[in-house]
């Protein structure tokens, strides 16, 4: 039995977005992952925590403002040669957040809210306008299973509005926890970042036994949504002929038609620095090539999708 | 000062060619010309019109002023310089003027090239000074007085006040009927019951009439001249086609499309000639009265499509060279049979639009949620190319908004939009778009800061002068601006109307008259009730800033009494320096345009504010008022008169823009500003509204966001939006965000499993972002 939960810890929340679902939708980032992949686009969204964001461009220390070195009742800011400094040693445990209470320069943002199911239902009723047929509500993250709880009580929810729900996760979760959300989702994107269990185990710092095997039974037990694979290309570690190939294979055998190759981008980089963190991927070619992969997926009767070409 | 996203309508772009011209499919023709265009305008004719008008105003001193005005026109459309030349698909050719040089009546005693202002947006003050000598020449009478107050209002952005212009003529009259059966009804006309002052003017129309048939002529002559010289038989072939199309339209309806489009452009190029103050002609539904021209060619086997996407592109490089004009072209909508307009011409416009990538002619699409999905598709080509054409109008709520206005069904059906945004009749309607527009937050100003403007320490006496200290609840502070909007809305209308009374006598406009239904069966002028439709407007500036402000006063004064009324005005005094903890409690409060009924209210209520006072309201022409809620660039200017407010607007800035959300702070996506907008009763804006959308650069590349925008615009509509603009951000726009991160909070990058505000990233990111944006591959 999966615990209900009240409220959500969600990172952002985006509405009109088309590449994560068909139509129009609202996305919304849970935060808290259970993979710590060093390539990771949304970093804000890998711990369960509210935290801060500080954006060095927008700060003014360097003219003497000083206003969230004295917010802080922690002592954790302060203010040397014109420039903010952040110890996040104190700042890791804080609560208050008081100083992203006084910056109006979006310098210092406090990342991170609470939702109950109304609060998050009420902001889905404003966005609803504009889905149309075919759009509603995408779980991303951050890892949305990783918040199950709060999920299946929002499920029952949905289900009486009739919402379209999709969800963008790396299915590592128990098959309990995979089954029950997935019963509720009308639409997945489920990445296999890589097939090699030790691989796989080296840049998400996760097996991908538990991922592979609730694919497996997903797809296995007649799933009525439809199911996309999604593979965040990487240069160097899964783009791979080996990776994609074993990839093609594995949907093969699961009579899986579908799959999606994202290019890497590397507009995370700016979110790994306002969190105070090095991003620890440092090889950060820009794309890769990979117009190539088509050819593998095609051969196996797979319709392989480059980039944002999904077609919903 | 002008905020570059809102204003792409009137921004001076250049239009960039692309170096791969060869590979837009442009004619060889239509290359040269563009590569031309710069050297083709005639600098020279403004001067020289002076200089005519001037001398034949003297020859005629005793001469009523329509008179004087027709006969100038003859003798200068006889002399002035004209010039066909090799390579022209088109004869008649440009000015180069803008609006400011336009007026035939004023510019004969003040033209100095050296001394006109490159703008100048005070056309009041000629305005009060003739109607002061119409009046006998007393500064104390009071209709003068009350000229004085409201002209210090338009000198202090109060009041926008722009007579004249903001009309589509009747082309489509004059191409149906020929020009010579339109003189002959003016001739039989004169015969009719009129009296004498009536006759003198339908004389005028038609001196003025038929100086532009001889005018026609003229080129005519030119054009074969010019063939004479010429070896090339293509190019001879050409002028020779101008000359003799120019020798029948000169009288009769058009032969053939080309014949057609040859008027539609001379009849423009003289109407602007003519036009006083203002110039602001547009075109009207250039796809539903070229069409039949164009289809008859084409059984006939006279052209092919390619040769009338030519002679399209050639009227595009015309409207092009009149800068600033807002030569508005509509094309899509309902026809009075029912039937929607999307015809071969309807994808030319599209076409020409999306290649030469000129600021004019403005392209307005009336859009129907059941329109071909291949005109959504060639719109959607010319959305890519960043020209942020073609605007999009909600034809059935356009349709009945005019009616709610007086058109009748058919005329309504038949609108057109002029100028940036307005609705108008066709060659029936004189709405007079420009006449009124009030800046809302500078009423703000003047309660908190004793009625002084306080920029430019000009005094504006309020309704109700109230000491802010005595002001208990927000309830109260309210309902006193309530009362001072609709006090100053009055005074601006009632000052408008009294100007509008007299301008159709003050500054005829003969022959623009002449193209209008109805101006020569009254023998009355186009501002002077000739026209069917004579309606005015109310416009409004600053609706969100307004609503942004109040709802800082509300939060901060009155429910959690931060500050008193009298410690914010110290802060709006200081522009905000030293203040900046305010600013932060500030942003902090509710913003319009994130679905949030606690300031949407706000803006709901202004606009029924409007409605109430000016909606239907009678005017002096015999016409009634709508509302405009749409600023063209005047939140820029108003702005810049307009001290700091309390949503945390600096001095000096731009106020919000139409019915957007301030700047920057709709931060929830496109729904919730759309859900904020439709709060209030747009759907009663009969002259226009205003609601720009912008989308990062790779948005539309995407099949699926093609068919998510079309939604979006399809639920705006159903929920009676009237118009919606779809901008896709360019780099020039993303640099604008890097360097001021404050006023493009809300550009989102959007990439599938992302999400990051634009002005959140590392600088280095934002640069590769712009970087791909110029090459188009995001």
């Amino acid at each position: 039995m999966i615990e209900i939960q009240n409220k959500a810890l969600i990172s952002s929340i985006e509405s009109f977005t088309t590449h994560d679902g068909p139509g129009c939708r609202t996305t919304i980032f849970f935060a808290g992952c259970p993979l710590k992949c060093d390539w990771c686009a949304n970093p804000e969204a890998m711990e369960s925590k509210r935290k801060i964001l500080f954006a060095e461009q927008n700060c003014r220390a360097k003219d003497g403002c000083s206003r969230c070195v004295k917010a802080c009742p922690h002592g954790a800011l302060r203010s040397a040669n014109g420039t903010l400094h952040i110890d996040r040693g104190i700042c890791t445990d804080c609560t208050s957040f008081n100083c992203t209470e006084v910056c109006h320069l979006d310098a210092i943002r406090l990342c991170g809210k609470y939702y109950t199911a109304d609060e998050l239902m009420e902001r889905l009723r404003i966005d609803s306008g504009s889905w149309g047929e075919g759009g509603g509500v995408t779980f991303s993250g951050g890892e949305p299973l990783s918040q199950s709880g709060f999920l299946l009580s929002l499920f029952p929810i949905l289900k009486q509005e009739n919402i379209h729900t999709a969800i963008e996760t790396s299915a590592f979760a128990s098959a309990d926890v995979f089954q029950a959300v997935m019963d509720d989702i009308d639409f997945a994107f489920i990445d296999i970042k890589h097939v090699d269990p030790t691989l796989h185990y080296s840049r998400t710092g996760v097996d991908n036994t538990p991922i592979l095997s609730n694919i497996t039974a997903l797809a296995r037990s007649g799933y009525q949504g439809r199911l996309i694979i999604r593979v965040p290309m990487v240069a160097g570690y899964n783009d791979t002929f080996e990776n994609m190939t074993a990839t093609a294979r594995f949907m093969t055998e699961l009579d899986l038609k579908e799959i999606n190759l994202l290019r890497f981008h590397r507009l995370g980089e700016s979110k790994w620095c306002q969190l105070g963190k090095e991003s620890p991927y440092d090889d950060k070619p820009f794309a890769t090539d990979i117009s190539g992969m088509k050819e593998i997926f095609a051969q196996k009767g797979i319709a392989c999708y480059i980039g944002e070409d999904t077609p919903f | 000062m002008i905020d570059p996203i809102s204003c792409v309508k009137i921004k001076r772009k250049l239009a960039i060619f692309m170096s791969s011209a060869n590979n837009l499919g442009l004619s060889d023709r239509i290359q040269r010309l563009y590569a031309m265009r710069d050297e083709l305008y005639d600098s020279e004719a403004i001067p020289h019109r002076a200089q005519v008008y001037s001398k034949v105003f003297s020859q005629h001193p005793t001469l009523d002023l329509p008179s004087k005005i027709a006969l100038a026109f003859e003798e200068f459309l006889s002399v002035k310089k004209i010039s066909v030349l090799p390579g022209d698909v088109l004869a008649g050719y440009a000015y180069k003027y803008s609006w400011d040089l336009t007026d035939p009546h004023k510019t004969p005693d003040i033209y100095n090239a050296a001394e006109v202002p490159p703008y100048d947006p005070f056309c009041i003050d000629d305005e009060v000074e003739r109607i002061k000598d119409y009046l006998g020449g007393d500064e104390n009478h009071p209709e003068v007085k009350k000229l004085r107050f409201f002209q210090k209002g338009v000198h202090s952005w109060l009041f926008k006040h722009n007579s004249g212009g903001h009309i589509i003529p009747g082309q489509q009259r004059i191409l149906t009927s020929g020009l010579k059966a339109l003189q002959d009804e003016a001739k039989t006309e004169l015969g009719k019951e009129h009296t004498d002052s009536e006759k003198s003017y339908i004389s005028a129309m038609l001196r003025c009439a038929e100086a532009f048939s001889n005018y026609i002529l003229r080129y005519s002559e030119e054009a074969e001249n010019s063939s004479r010289s010429i070896e090339d038989s293509s190019e001879k072939k050409q002028l020779l086609k101008i000359s003799s199309a120019c020798k029948n339209i000169s009288k009769n309806p058009p032969n053939g499309f080309f014949e057609a489009v040859q008027l539609v452009w001379l009849v423009h190029e003289v109407l602007i000639t003519d036009m006083p103050v203002n110039c602001v002609i547009s075109v009207g539904r250039l796809d539903l009265y070229l069409n039949p021209f164009y289809q008859a060619d084409l059984a006939a086997g006279h052209i092919t499509e390619d040769e009338a996407q030519e002679i399209i592109d050639a009227l595009w490089l015309k409207f092009a060279a009149n800068e600033m004009c807002y030569q508005n072209v509509t094309i899509g909508g309902t026809t009075v049979s029912g039937e929607f307009i999307s015809n071969p011409i309807t994808h030319m416009c599209l076409r020409a639009t999306e290649r030469l990538r000129c600021d004019q002619p403005l392209l307005a699409l009336r859009y129907a949620p059941d329109m071909p999905e291949e005109l959504w598709e060639e719109s959607l080509n010319v959305l890519r190319s960043g020209t942020g054409f073609p605007s999009f109008f909600n034809d059935t709520a356009c349709i009945v908004v005019k009616e709610r206005q007086g058109l009748s069904h058919e005329d309504a059906v038949n609108f057109a939009v002029m100028g940036c945004v307005e609705l108008t009749g066709c060659g029936n309607d004189f709405s007079n778009t420009e006449s009124m527009r009030i800046n809302i937050p500078l009423l703000l100003e003047f309660m908190l800061n004793r009625g002084i403007q306080r920029l430019t320490g000009e005094v504006f006496p309020l309704h109700n002068n109230r000491n802010l200290d005595s002001i208990e609840s927000f309830d109260e502070f309210y309902a006193w601006f309530k009362q001072e909007l609709r006090a100053y809305i009055n005074l601006g209308l009632e000052s408008a109307d009294l100007i509008e009374s007299f301008w159709g006598r003050l500054y005829p406009a003969p022959f623009l008259s002449f193209t209008m239904n109805g101006c020569v069966q009254k023998g009355r002028d186009v501002a002077d009730g000739g026209p069917i439709y004579n309606n005015s407007v109310l416009n409004g500036g600053g609706f969100a800033s307004t609503a942004d402000s109040l709802a800082v006063i509300k939060k901060l004064v009155f429910d959690e009494k931060i500050i008193t009324l009298s410690e914010f005005v110290v802060a709006l005094d200081q522009d905000y320096k030293g203040y900046e903890h305010l600013l932060r409690l500030i942003s902090a409060c509710p913003k319009y345009g994130n679905d949030d009924d606690a300031v949407d209210r706000f803006v709901r209520d202004m606009v029924d504010i409007f409605i109430d006072e000016a909606d239907g309201r009678i005017n002096s022409r015999g016409g009634t008022y709508g509302i405009g809620l749409y600023t063209v660039q005047d939140h820029a200017k108003m702005g810049y008169l307009t001290g700091a407010l309390p949503d945390g607007r600096l001095a000096g800035t731009a106020l919000s823009n139409g019915l957007a959300s301030v700047q920057g702070k709709d931060i929830s996506g496109p729904t919730a500003l759309i859900n904020s907008a439709v709060k209030a009763e747009i759907s009663c804006a009969g002259n226009g509204m205003v609601l720009d959308l912008k989308f990062s650069p790779q948005f539309l590349q995407n099949p699926s966001n093609a068919k998510a925008m079309r939604h979006l615009i399809n639920s705006y509509f159903a929920r009676g939006g009237i118009e919606i603009q779809i901008n896709v951000v360019n780099s020039e726009t993303l640099l604008a965000a890097k360097r001021e991160p404050g006023k493009y909070k809300n550009l989102v990058v959007r990439v599938s499993g992302f999400s990051a505000y634009f002005c959140s990233l590392l600088p280095a990111t934002q640069d590769e972002i712009i970087a791909r944006t110029e090459h188009g591959n995001f």
